[in-house]
């Protein structure tokens, strides 16, 4: 089939090249969000989908909203059998929903009807969803919620950060992308209606959302820092400035690491080989830790060159 | 040629001392790096000079220089900040200068305004509060000035916010809405009408001053038939409201919200949830016969006819919008596009519209605007108490209007952005006696708000509902005998 193909960060990027090696499709052109500044320079940069479509000679289409009238003349004279979109970042309105010959075809990095919005696989984490996986679904103009072609499950790790979680299943969606195209133009496939029942959101996870809260269980401090692992990223308070944190552990009571003593909420206690901070319930021990204008370090290096003094808490 | 040329000079045997550092003259100074403050400074020029609007002028302040990020919210913060607290900064400023406010330089007052905000009311350490300011009037006004500024400010720092409260406000035992009021930063004229609407000069007075003198939230409306609240909660990032169902509540700071998609898209407006309510209570009230053509009698600039022309549309009918202005009846055909809305340029109370033509009027009528204050940063020191008489004048006007062009059977909601009694419950109260009209059980169609205490008028408190505080009133025009 004739495909544009839709999307913009990395997890984009396995669909993208499976689409561009398949023998039965052809990638006519990729619509991506237009070039942001980035790094220090505040350099315009290629998102990493268009950074791709460039290697391989491909159109790229940079509208600053799907509504723009260019866009969609360019869009009808590409004449599309159907659009794979994988992370685009905007919104599609009707007129563009209507270009393609078989519509949108939306990879989407949850179990819909769960999890609908932006950081699907982000909210999994945080609310520890036993089985996770990734969708195909027909888009329809809201959001999320049109009937699915397709899933892969599998059963969540309990290590596992948001960042990993998406990298896996931008692999194993980019097979179920493909399989799901390749059925649809085969006439094998029909999409199901998604459930009534069931529907969560998942709003895209703020810096300040990112921000640990001792004063909550071990167990929802672990879940939270492994959802904004890499991004935005965990952070705390410590002696007013902020301080970043790597996925923390939660010490099991009564083993080794387990301290002797009761720490309160945000309390610091600082051993030889780990840094433990309390919480509601059990402590955890804090993994890598970034401050303000310095490289990320382990704890322990971290908490001998601030000096802890007993007693302190971050916050 | 001879290469030992007597013009070069010799190399001193000693290396020579050090020379002193030259000591500056005039006010000559290498540019401020702190574009944050400076934009926040020239907000408040801009304000002082051209009555212009803190909240109009420093977005696009930010947009042109390129403000983003962390400046920008700190740029945000001051300057909003400093135009919110002015009466209480003016105060304090005051007190530590030897020159009296009217005989400072505006550029001044301004640069000392937003120095006092620092120091009284954010975590900005005193040192680099008075440092910055001091740098940014000299490289404007000279050292002079600096050296003015430095010594207000540095005055200044030696007690903290409470402790200047309890050396200028007047003494609570004898006053205590003065006092509540200069400790909150509102005039006392304001506080006055706040406690009048309260019907209390205690603690509520004191919760609604302090809340209406705090960031709110960005209120965002769903539009009805295209997104719902959870859909737009999901796509920005925000909380669904808490009464509203349309509506989405998203934290201070985190940007133009005229940035977000579905902004850009048309699927929502920025709306207070207070305002969302009032016109979805409109709509709900049940009228018998027709329910076809609802009118929009002061539409602009456009939130509210958004919100009703969609849910209108469901309903099969269409939205007639008049506004005066010319330009704020463009800013409605723009926001309502797509929308079975018919935009008039004209005043209301001289429409030639059908009198009785309508089944649904709503008067969102001028105001002082005493309810809003918390998103118009400098308008509590701008209004006056004699603003209140010619805007009760004109909303009566438009209320016995409405009561005409509403058919006998059909039902009208008046609002203001206002708890003044004298623009609220006098209004209303005075135009049912004369015109007959029956006042609805306005507090049945505001399902889940808590804390409204009188059926036939809903005013809404940012400190109880989070919302501005709205007025709203329904009344139904009599059937025909």
């Amino acid at each position: 089939m004739r495909l544009v193909f839709a999307g913009t960060p990395e997890p984009a990027l396995p669909s993208l090249r499976a689409f561009i090696e398949s023998s039965r499709h052809e990638v006519v052109a990729v619509v991506t969000r237009p070039d942001a500044p980035a790094g220090r320079g505040r350099h315009l940069e290629r998102s990493p989908v268009g950074a791709l479509a460039d290697e391989h000679g491909i159109e790229v289409l940079t509208p600053a909203k799907a509504s723009d009238p260019d866009f969609q003349a360019r869009l009808r004279e590409l004449a599309p059998d159907a659009c794979p979109v994988v992370a685009y970042g905007a919104l599609l309105p009707q007129s563009a929903l209507d270009i393609p010959v078989h519509g949108w075809v939306n990879l989407h990095f949850s179990l819909l009807p769960a999890w609908r919005g932006a950081a699907p696989v982000q909210a999994a984490v945080r609310n520890g969803d036993d089985i996770v996986g990734a969708s195909t679904f027909r888009i329809v103009k809201p959001l999320d919620a049109g009937p699915v072609f397709g899933t892969v499950t599998e059963e969540a790790r309990p290590r596992d950060t948001a960042g990993e979680l998406l990298a896996r299943f931008a692999e194993r969606g980019a097979g179920l992308l493909v399989a799901t195209i390749d059925g649809i133009e085969d006439g094998t496939l029909r999409a199901v209606e998604q459930p009534a029942e069931g529907i969560t959101y998942a709003p895209k996870i703020s810096v300040e959302d990112a921000r640990l809260d001792f004063t909550a269980p071990a167990l929802a401090v672990d879940r939270l820092a492994r959802a904004v692992t890499p991004d935005p990223g965990a952070w705390a308070e410590f002696r007013g400035e902020r301080l970043k944190l790597g996925p923390v552990t939660p010490v099991t009571p009564g083993s080794d690491r387990a301290p002797q003593e009761k720490l309160a909420p945000g309390e610091l206690l600082v051993q030889r080989k780990q840094v433990l901070v309390g919480t509601a319930t059990t402590p955890v021990a804090l993994g890598d830790v970034q401050a303000p204008g310095k490289k990320r370090m382990a704890a322990t290096d971290w908490a001998r060159g601030v000096r802890v003094e007993a007693g302190e808490r971050i916050s | 040629m001879n290469g030992n040329s007597s013009s070069r000079p010799s190399r001193p045997s000693r290396p020579r001392k050090p020379a002193p550092p030259r000591r500056r003259v005039g006010p000559e100074r290498p540019p401020v790096e702190d574009p944050a403050r400076l934009a926040a400074l020239d907000t408040l020029r801009a304000v002082r000079q051209r009555d212009a609007y803190a909240n109009l002028v420093l977005p696009k302040l930010l947009r042109e220089r390129r403000i983003t990020g962390r400046d920008a919210a700190l740029a945000t913060e001051l300057a909003y900040g400093s135009a919110r607290a002015q009466g209480l900064l003016d105060a304090v400023i005051g007190a530590c200068s030897d020159r009296a406010l009217s005989d400072v330089d505006g550029l001044l007052l301004d640069a000392l305004r937003l120095g006092a905000y620092q120091l009284l009311r954010t975590r900005i350490p005193a040192h680099a509060a008075v440092a910055s300011t001091v740098d940014l009037v000299r490289g404007g006004q000279g050292s002079g000035a600096a050296g003015f500024v430095n010594a207000v400010l540095r005055r200044i720092t030696q007690q903290d916010e409470a402790a200047w409260i309890d050396e200028l406000a007047p003494d609570p035992d004898t006053d205590p809405i003065g006092h509540v009021a200069l400790a909150n930063a509102h005039p006392r004229w304001i506080a006055q009408a706040f406690a009048e609407a309260l019907g209390s000069r205690d603690e509520p007075l004191r919760e609604a001053l302090a809340a209406d003198d705090s960031r709110p939230e960005v209120h965002l409306a769903a539009r009805p038939g295209e997104v719902s609240a959870e859909e737009l909660a999901a796509m920005t990032g925000g909380e669904v409201a808490p009464y509203s169902p349309y509506g989405v509540h998203l934290e201070s700071g985190s940007g133009d919200p005229g940035d977000l998609d579905p902004l850009r898209e048309h699927l929502a407006v920025v709306q207070d949830e207070g305002s969302q309510l009032c016109a979805v209570a409109l709509s709900k009230v049940p009228v018998e016969g027709t329910d076809e053509r609802w009118l929009d009698m002061c539409a602009g600039p456009g939130g509210k006819a958004v919100m009703l022309g969609a849910l209108a549309a469901m309903n099969g009918g269409t939205l007639d919008a008049i506004e005066l202005a010319p330009h704020r009846a463009e800013l409605v055909r723009k926001a309502t596009k797509g929308l079975p809305i018919t935009v008039h340029i004209g005043d209301a109370r001289e429409t030639d519209l059908p009198e009785g033509g309508f089944d649904r009027v709503l008067v969102d009528a001028p105001c002082t605007g005493l309810g809003a204050l918390r998103r118009r940063p400098e308008a509590r020191w701008r209004r006056q108490p004699s603003d209140v008489a010619p805007l009760t004048r004109l909303q009566r006007e438009l209320l016995t209007k409405a009561l005409k062009l509403v058919r006998p059977g059909g039902v009208v909601a008046y609002v203001v952005c206002s708890p003044h009694l004298s623009e609220t419950v006098g209004i209303v109260a005075d135009v049912a006696r004369r015109t007959g009209a029956e006042r609805l059980d306005t507090k049945e169609f505001f399902p889940g708000v808590p804390d409204l205490t009188d059926p036939h008028n809903v005013q809404l408190w940012p400190h109880l509902h989070g919302t501005d505080a709205m007025f709203c009133a329904l009344l139904r025009r009599p059937p025909e005998e």
